[in-house]
């Protein structure tokens, strides 16, 4: 093929120019995403089950619903797990699919057998059931408005039909919408006496109203030839309305709704939820992606609608922008340019240092962006997406990617060199130069294709992981994958052909470096030549014994974590206080809470983003003018906001751009048995005893309530009263959190209705039993009707997979996290020595669960990784030098390779991760590029019959310039990602230190330590003449070849 | 090096780490009552609801809604319907002292045998009509006091030794006063507390108690450290627990912390209750 292009340039020129236009096209319509899918699926689903207990919705409904959803799976889908939380009045079933479950496809199931489960439920909890996914790896973007001169409503009112009709044609976005937070109710609070005085009970009410809510068909009438349908609208339209409806009374007669409560509409009891910017009530945008949209452009779009509708906002009205992932994809794809550019450059300085000539630098360097287009075309046919791992990927190979073209361009330039000092003054002919081309790549195609696939074959074992290593490292090796093969077939095919056409002259021009270099030639060669005959039983066992001992020494040291996290600059302080009563004073808390931090954190903050979630938790956020002080900022809101015992807090960093990982317990122990208040006795004590030895401060009981009472009432049924039984029942269920019977649309929204009582003393027992009830005109306490009982059932369950089980998780401090292993393994011990004391010798199973599993099993399979794919390299090495000497050789290069990069993660405070690990294995695959060079050429000129001492020095000599500019252009190529600059550099930073500094140590220790090694003391077979006689020729002019003169003179 | 900073790192984490901040109280005794809640209607000692003894047509209303009366004072005139029986017009008259406090019917209005025509009451002389389910009829006597508002009382007067047969219930009575009486409307329904003795308890709040299991601890202060005691008791309403044993009057005990407090550990009071 390369006889083809060089004989005719411009057809692959052609070529070539399609591809890239290609290739730059669908780089642009690659799909962009934060990040790759690095959780399971899992949806949730939610029913309120009111006023029965748990253990009883579970007997009628929940353990068929939780069957069906776990088998889910005959549709061909893999189910993880269910896990049920069966809650005071509600239950939510979260089902966890396998790893490449579509999401579409794993909501859809969830959604089928919701609806078949509406089927069964009572009318209440049909209504309330909710089917719902989140999809983390989608990124999402978060935007405040407020105002200074309007209410929030007002806000909302002027600002909604300005965005949301255009929010509405964002595709990408799976839901964009503008929220007030203050969501509000109609309140019908019933007065107990007065409904006694008329003889009502709430049940008889409700249900007047309820009719009165509906809206009738009234059926069809006819209009001259047409029929119409009739519609009986609602009679409730307003709060005048209600107040006025007319609630029918077992007398005969009616009252009007306002005798007999209090209606009112208000900010909704459940919701005390608020956003402030700066001290401003806020209204907040939200947007999350559809699975499989381009996050980047639904960002972009959605900002630019709030630009263009700007100035139709009202005056004062502002807007910030909390969270925007196109801004970190936009600095992570810049950074990706400013990575890619410099390689190149740092590959041009290199390149022009060694070899001087500016056209051949250029050349090679032509290799980068022509393996990233090609890469593109790739990612599209494979379905991949950019993503900030698939991008580091593509910036990663930009430095490897080179060394081909370097090879190549080197090669060329050194026979050029060669013909010209026998050929002085003579120019070359056109097929002379092809020739001596053609020649030149033949001669180090071999190694090239072999330090290729090498550097591929290692990462087919990655192709053959699950889960969580596929699904962080997957795409990440995809990418150099797809770059770095494409990286062949430019440089043997297209760069020479280029080379051919920049061929003008072969006038001999010095290297810049030129003098230095042929002194570090020349002390290499002396140096070999005292080394080359030394003992080599050392120099086998040294690298491999060090390598071993730094193992054991430095990676139990490393912290472990699956991935870097980025830099932020969001700092935030939860503020927890049970103590809070009602809205205001939690509202009251947070703002003294704000202003302290920010009295701190003085001019290091641009503004405040304030959340309450409830009457009893809020959270204070500030975003930090530079990323760089939050270490400081977090110890400083560390020591300032200490636990009192009305207010808790938890101070930490918040990265929106986190690679949002699955959760990871540092501590899980996992309790079950027959007898669920035994399995609850014991998760008590577990939990006291495991808080009382100190180590883990957040430790979280699952279910929750310590003590589970529940209160029973059973109407006497024997009584001959006419008051209704199911109406009687009912009481409880007003007395505490009130009932619903549907919406109104009030000023244009959904409003719903709540039904309660007013007055607040009925939700204590006793006042429950005295609720009055009028009959036979007597007031009869409602423990005269029945009975009250006091049970010990569990309000709250947990099930898994159908099994009534309690959890106790924890996770650590960031001071002892590094810690987590062997704390793990102590509490491990201490549980099961403890075991009786926890149980009380009752049946109940106590299992410790491995903490972060996921982790754990990741690291698992990339320690089977490597393997794998160092016995597939050596296989690789084996097929080309069939001499298990040679392949042993060449594989010392790793572990020269593992000590440099052992001991820059130990000296840099890196960490061992799963990128960590690819680079090892990245590392062994680039490592041995460099001995299969030596060692390729070394038997080459054995073949040809030189003397051993003379085939291995001119073997190191010839193949020491292209060894050092491809470990160069591949060092500095990625060393702005060793350095961890720039948004999301931490996350491949492990990877870029181990591959520098390891490539490194391997390059110039193997530069000695090889030839030692692979020395032979064999005589010449044929008379000792260099280079000449032993290289290629270049037939000279006129002799017979097969190239024409054509377009090149 | 590294572990050199590492480890002064954590020391000068410890130096600073403050003391968990804590709120005691001093255990003492609390009076609780003992009380039984009911809701009670509101009559009248004298209440007079007025109806025809045959049909008529009511020709004049002689009083008005809330007038004051006198034994005898006439309060409607009425005629029989057939004319042709020339009867004179009946005068209804009050049978008791009070006040008009219902009036059914307007002029010209046909009245059937047995319908409400007005109620006549006394509100000055109002009491309270529980109905109280037969299984504390041993608690309560005639003389309890019963709490009427946080800051008003009043006593038992009577009570009932026929049970309801629909509803098992007796009928407890509750004079008021004339005083309290001004406060209070005939027909109106509200709860009433009966005081049945009161009790001295050692109580604290639950939040400050620890579970493991089925035990249940109490963390003291113990020159300035904590040491969790084995606790028995009850359950109150409002979040309250009895102690019945395990701890002391006088004993200082905390009662709100911001994390979990082990034995030994030395604390802050932050406040005392």
């Amino acid at each position: 093929m390369l006889k083809l292009s060089l004989q005719n340039p411009i057809r692959l020129f052609a070529l070539i120019t399609v591809i890239a236009l290609i290739g730059i096209y669908f780089g642009f319509k690659l799909p962009i995403s934060l990040y790759p899918q690095t959780s399971r699926p899992v949806v949730q689903m939610n029913i309120n089950y009111g006023g029965q207990s748990a253990k009883e919705f579970i007997r009628r409904f929940g353990a068929n619903i939780e069957w069906q959803l776990e088998n889910i799976k005959n549709s061909g889908l893999v189910i993880e797990s269910v896990k049920s939380r069966y809650g005071h009045n509600s239950v939510s079933y979260n089902v966890s699919y396998d790893w490449n479950t579509p999401f579409a496809q794993a909501l859809k199931e969830v959604q089928t057998v919701a609806a078949g489960a509406k089927g069964m439920l009572p009318r209440e909890s049909a209504d309330s059931i909710s089917v719902w996914q989140w999809n983390e790896n989608g990124g999402f973007l978060a935007i405040s408005f407020y105002g200074q001169k309007q209410t929030l409503d007002e806000l909302y009112n002027q600002l909604d039909p300005l965005l949301t009709p255009e929010l509405k044609k964002i595709a990408d976005a799976e839901e964009a919408m503008l929220w007030n937070p203050e969501s509000k109710e109609i309140s019908i609070n019933l007065y107990p006496d007065k409904l006694a005085h008329y003889g009502l009970l709430p049940g008889e009410v409700f249900r007047s109203l309820d009719f009165s809510l509906v809206s009738l068909t009234g059926g069809e009438v006819r209009l001259g030839t047409k029929s119409a349908n009739i519609q009986i609208p609602s009679l409730l339209q307003s709060q005048s309305t209600i107040e006025n409806h007319l609630v029918p009374l077992k007398s005969g007669g009616k009252v009007n709704l306002k005798d007999i409560a209090d209606v009112s509409i208000g900010k909704s009891e459940k919701s005390s939820r608020s956003f402030k910017t700066d001290g401003k009530d806020s209204l907040i945008l939200f947007a999350n992606p559809k699975s499989g949209a381009n996050v980047k452009r639904m960002s972009e779009e959605i900002l630019e609608i709030i630009r263009k509708q700007e100035k139709l906002f009202p005056e004062g009205v502002a807007y910030k922008i909390l969270v925007d992932p196109s801004e970190f994809i936009r600095n992570s794809i810049s950074n990706l340019i400013k990575d890619v550019i410099l390689a190149a450059f740092l590959a041009v300085v290199v390149l022009f240092l060694f070899i001087g000539n500016f056209r051949n630098v250029v050349t090679a360097a032509i290799e980068i962006p022509l393996c990233m287009v090609i890469a593109f075309i790739v990612m599209k046919y494979t379905g991949m997406n950019l993503n900030l791992i698939s991008l580091g990927g593509l910036a990663l190979a930009a430095g490897m990617n080179v060394d081909a073209s370097v090879v190549v361009m080197e090669n060329i330039f050194s026979r050029q060199e060669q013909w010209a000092r026998s050929n002085p003054a003579q120019p070359m002919s056109l097929d002379q130069k092809i020739a001596l081309i053609f020649s030149s790549v033949q001669e180090v195609a071999l190694p090239i294709m072999l330090s290729i696939g090498t550097t591929l074959i290692v990462f087919i074992p990655l192709a053959m992981t699950t889960d969580l290593t596929n699904a962080i490292l997957g795409d990440l090796a995809k990418a150099v994958i797809y770059s770095h093969a494409a990286s062949a077939f430019v440089a043997l095919i297209i760069v020479p052909t280029i080379r051919l056409k920049l061929m003008r002259d072969t006038s001999l021009s010095a290297a810049p470096l030129e003098p230095f270099l042929k002194k570090v030639e020349s002390t290499y060669i002396a140096t070999i030549q005292k080394t080359m005959k030394l003992k080599k039983a050392p120099f086998v066992l040294a690298p491999f014994a060090l390598a071993a001992f730094l193992a054991w020494v430095i990676l139990p040291r490393l912290p472990k974590e699956i991935v870097g996290t980025p830099d932020t600059d969001w700092i935030f302080i939860s503020i927890t206080s049970p103590q809070s009563t009602s809205a205001r004073m939690m509202e009251n808390s947070v703002q003294e809470i704000e202003g302290r931090a920010t009295k701190l954190l003085g001019k290091n903050y641009t503004y405040t983003f304030v959340q309450q979630h409830s009457d009893t938790r809020g959270m204070v956020m500030l975003r930090l003018r530079d990323k760089s002080f939050m270490k400081q900022a977090v110890e400083m809101a560390q020591k300032e906001f200490v636990n009192t015992p009305e207010t808790y807090f938890y101070v930490d960093a918040w990265n929106p751009a986190e690679l949002p990982l699955p959760s990871m317990n540092h501590l899980e122990v996992k309790l079950a048995g027959k007898n669920y208040d035994e399995v609850r006795n014991s998760l008590s004590r577990l939990n006291f005893m495991v808080a009382e030895k100190g180590d883990y401060n957040r430790l979280n009981k699952t279910p929750f309530d310590p003590k589970a009472t529940v209160i029973t009432f059973t109407p006497y049924t024997y009584l001959n009263h006419q008051l209704s039984l199911p109406d009687l029942l009912e009481i409880t269920t007003y007395s505490s959190y009130g009932k619903s019977p549907g919406s109104l649309t009030l000023n244009g929204l959904m409003t719903p209705i709540r039904v309660g009582l007013a007055d607040k003393r009925y939700e204590s027992l006793e006042a429950l039993r005295a609720y009055p009830i009028k009959s036979n005109n007597k007031v009869i306490p409602l423990e005269a009707l029945g009975t009250f009982g006091q049970l010990d059932l569990p309000s709250e369950i947990y099930r898994q997979n159908g099994i009534e089980q309690a959890l106790l998780t924890s996770t650590l401090d960031k001071e002892k996290e590094g810690n987590w292993e062997s704390l793990a393994g102590t509490y491990k011990e201490f549980v099961e020595k403890n075991k009786t004391a926890i149980t009380q010798g009752k049946d109940v199973s106590v299992e410790f669960v491995q903490p972060k599993k996921e982790l754990f099993e990741a690291l698992s399979q990339i320690k089977v990784s490597l393997a794998i794919s160092l016995l597939l390299v050596a296989f690789l090495l084996w097929m080309q030098f069939q001499s298990f000497k040679l392949v042993g050789t060449i594989l010392i290069t790793i572990p020269l390779g593992l000590i440099g990069a052992f001991t820059a993660l130990y000296a840099m405070g890196s960490t061992l991760s799963l990128n960590s690990a690819l680079g090892v294995i990245l590392l062994n695959g680039i490592a041995v590029n460099n001995a299969i060079l030596i060692v390729e050429v070394y038997q080459q000129l054995l073949a040809k019959g030189l003397s051993g001492e003379t085939a291995l020095i001119e073997a190191c000599r010839s193949r020491l310039r292209p060894i050092l500019i491809t470990s160069l252009t591949t060092m500095l190529g990625m060393l702005p990602i060793a350095l961890g600059l720039g948004d999301g550099g931490k996350i491949l930073q492990p990877l870029g230190i181990v591959v520098v500094f390891g490539l490194m140590l391997s390059t110039f220790l193997s530069l000695v330590i090889i030839p030692v090694i692979l020395f032979e003391a064999r005589p010449a077979a044929l008379s000792e003449t260099p280079s000449t006689e032993s290289m290629p020729t270049v037939p000279a002019e006129g002799e017979g070849s097969e190239f024409e003169d054509s377009v090149w003179q | 090096m590294k572990t050199t900073i590492f480890l002064l790192s954590l020391l000068s984490l410890e130096a600073w780490a403050a003391k968990p901040q804590v709120s005691t109280q001093k255990l003492e005794l609390t009076t609780l009552k003992k009380t039984l809640l009911y809701p009670a209607i509101v009559k009248s000692r004298v209440e007079s609801n007025i109806k025809a003894d045959i049909d008529m047509i009511v020709v004049k209303n002689h009083v008005s809604l809330g007038q004051r009366v006198k034994k005898g004072d006439t309060l409607l005139e009425l005629k029989q319907q057939d004319t042709s029986l020339n009867y004179n017009n009946r005068f209804i008259k009050s049978p008791v002292d009070g006040i008009v406090a219902v009036i059914e019917v307007t002029q010209g209005q046909y009245v059937t045998r047995g319908e409400n025509l007005l109620l006549v009451n006394e509100p000055s002389k109002l009491f309270l009509k529980l109905e109280l389910p037969v299984a504390h009829h041993k608690d309560v006597q005639p003389g309890l006091k019963v709490q009427l508002t946080p800051t008003t009382q009043a006593q038992v007067t009577g009570i009932g030794s026929v049970t309801d047969s629909v509803f098992g219930t007796l009928p407890v009575e509750i004079e008021l006063s004339p005083d309290l009486a001004k406060d209070y409307i005939a027909g109106s329904i509200q709860n009433v507390e009966i005081i049945l003795g009161e009790q001295q308890n050692l109580i604290v709040s639950e939040k400050a108690l620890y579970f493991s299991g089925e035990k249940i601890f109490l963390p003291k202060l113990v020159n300035g450290k904590v040491k969790k005691n084995e606790v028995t008791g009850k359950s109150l309403s409002k979040g309250q627990f009895e102690i019945s044993s395990g701890a002391q009057v006088g004993e200082e005990v905390i009662v709100g912390s911001g994390e979990f407090l082990k034995d030994g550990d030395e604390v802050d009071v932050a406040k005392k209750l």
